[in-house]
């Protein structure tokens, strides 16, 4: 394999990381202290800078690998995986981001303690953090897999070099460094995709494009090529994705990070015109290359997890692999970085601030961050070679965090009782791992459901019995006595008192 | 780039893309109308 294609990306990788990280570690220390430099970039970025960092973190593994691999099943109708993530992105930042900032918390965590208080919040933290470790670790593997294609390396060996990456992109200047990475490796990726799609036009057989529709029509699979497939697959695929994603994704530590970190409200609605296309269009592009890889006969050979890498080796030249690598581990790196400074907040906020220091000045904040991006890093990628296909398990994880979506908006908007919030993830939770590891869904008839389903049920059926059952406290966005909330009555909120 | 497989799904793609963006930013607009400025000062 093609070790110079190797040196080429990681030069890439390592002297943007190493260049803009050690500049803005560097302007952090001569700034004052206070605030949150490394955490939330002193609430200071602008709306180009989170809005790419919004479209990368939700956009990784799953979208290169995953695509690849659905495309070869399900042809162009795993675009809405892509299209999903427009969904969400639009919910995102047009709601919860928009929440986030405006009660200026620093973690998910610390916003459901305002709503319903400490209990929920300890909850809310150690299973958000773990949902976000586990994508962190099928990102490693992801890493591992791209190393593992363009090299003898193995998958485990990759993700090691890939997770030391992926800890360098975040460990020096913490959500500015991530931002302003991101910020050129998505400008270097868009130019990267374009360029690979002529290439690969260009080095087509006779027939071209032609062939590859030829190929999916003398099939009798012209569905293929369509981003509507069947009316199954619409149902089955296209609208399952758009809800285990918005309803997971929407309050996600990792997802509502960068908008914590925006300069204002105003900002982060700016950032909707960027973001969106940015992350929904990019699978189209994966798509056409798996379809592409398909109808190849020699790639195809390799079936449909090294058919679209094969082919790209194949037809693209030395130096546009070597790019294209190094836009695709761009944008697993950046959702690396999310993923790992994500839970490090949150156990900086919500354990070491809340329980052991509460007088933690940024310095030592920053150092705990540090210690925790690099452990929760480094134990992603040695268990990198040991996880479940990445596909199989990111449903499961997801279905984590739905009853916390519902939670949330019941907390904003009607009533919030700490008690209903606590039973509610508590047997949502039991369903949850009763679904996987249990025969129930086969005695409920419902066998090869994914996670998400009763998950969504249970926790939205719980949330509004249990609340309207229970006493508690008006919505925190419910002003006294019908008025509207203002600005001066969010300044005041603190902790919810324990009932 | 003559690739009709891939223009025809990047058009309905963006279309639908663009159509998501227009319904959310019309809903926030809508409900934010009339509601207090919550932006500090800057």
């Amino acid at each position: 394999m093609n070790w110079a294609i190797l040196a080429a990306v990681l030069v890439y990788e390592v002297a943007l990381i190493f260049g803009l990280g050690l500049y803005f570690a560097n302007q952090q220390k001569k700034q004052a202290a206070g605030g949150h430099g490394f955490l939330l970039s002193n609430r200071d970025l602008p709306a180009a800078v989170v809005a790419v960092t919004m479209a990368l973190t939700v956009l990784g593994t799953p979208h290169i690998f995953g695509m690849f691999e659905m495309s070869w099943f399900i042809g162009a109708t795993s675009i809405w995986f892509g299209l999903a993530h427009a969904v969400l992105l639009v919910f995102t930042i047009t709601t919860t981001a928009i929440w986030a900032r405006r009660m200026k918390v620093t973690s998910m965590p610390e916003f459901i303690a305002m709503i319903f208080g400490e209990v929920p919040r300890l909850m809310v933290g150690c299973v958000m953090a773990g949902v976000i470790w586990g994508l962190l670790t099928l990102e490693s593997q992801g890493m591992g897999i791209i190393f593992a294609t363009m090299t003898d390396l193995s998958i485990q060996q990759g993700a090691i070099i890939g997770g030391i990456l992926g800890i360098l992109y975040v460990v020096f200047a913490g959500m500015k460094e991530i931002g302003w990475v991101n910020l050129v490796n998505m400008v270097v990726m868009y130019i990267g995709l374009i360029l690979t799609m002529i290439y690969i036009t260009a080095g087509m057989p006779e027939g071209g494009w032609q062939r590859v529709q030829s190929f999916y029509i003398d099939a009798d699979e012209a569905h293929m090529l369509s981003l509507f497939g069947t009316p199954e697959l619409l149902v089955t695929f296209a609208l399952a994705t758009v809800l285990s994603t918005v309803f997971c994704q929407s309050i996600n530590q990792q997802l509502l990070q960068p908008a914590m970190a925006a300069k204002s409200e105003k900002t982060i609605r700016k950032t909707l015109w960027i973001a969106v296309p940015l992350n929904a269009l990019f699978g189209v592009f994966m798509a056409t290359i798996g379809l592409a890889a398909k109808a190849d006969p020699v790639a195809a050979e390799l079936g449909p997890k090294l058919a679209a890498p094969a082919m790209l080796l194949n037809t693209l030249p030395p130096w546009l692999v070597a790019w294209l690598m190094a836009s695709l581990l761009a944008a697993m790196l950046s959702t690396f970085a999310m993923s790992s400074l994500a839970p490090a907040t949150i156990f900086t906020v919500d354990v070491y601030r809340n329980f052991f220091n509460p007088d933690a000045t940024e310095a030592q904040e920053r150092r705990v961050t540090r210690i925790m991006v690099v452990i929760l890093g480094a134990a992603a990628f040695l268990v990198a070679g040991f996880m479940p296909t990445i596909l199989n398990a990111i449903n499961w994880i997801f279905a984590w965090l739905t009853p916390v979506f519902w939670l949330v908006i019941i907390g904003l908007f009607w009533k919030r009782s700490s008690l209903a919030a606590i039973l509610t993830m508590a047997v949502t939770w039991v369903v949850n791992s009763a679904w996987s590891f249990t025969s129930l869904p086969a005695m409920l008839g419902m066998e090869g459901q994914p996670n998400v389903y009763p998950s969504l049920a249970v926790g939205l059926g719980l949330c509004l019995i249990l609340h309207a059952i229970l006493p508690g406290q008006p919505g925190l966005f419910c002003g006294p006595k019908g008025s509207r909330i203002t600005r001066a009555d969010l300044d005041g909120v603190q902790t919810m008192p324990a009932e | 780039m003559n690739n009709p497989v891939f223009w025809t799904l990047f058009i309905q793609s963006a279309i639908i893309t663009y159509l998501c963006m227009f319904i959310g930013a019309g809903l926030s607009w809508w409900a934010r109308k009339g509601q207090p400025e919550f932006d500090e000062e800057e």
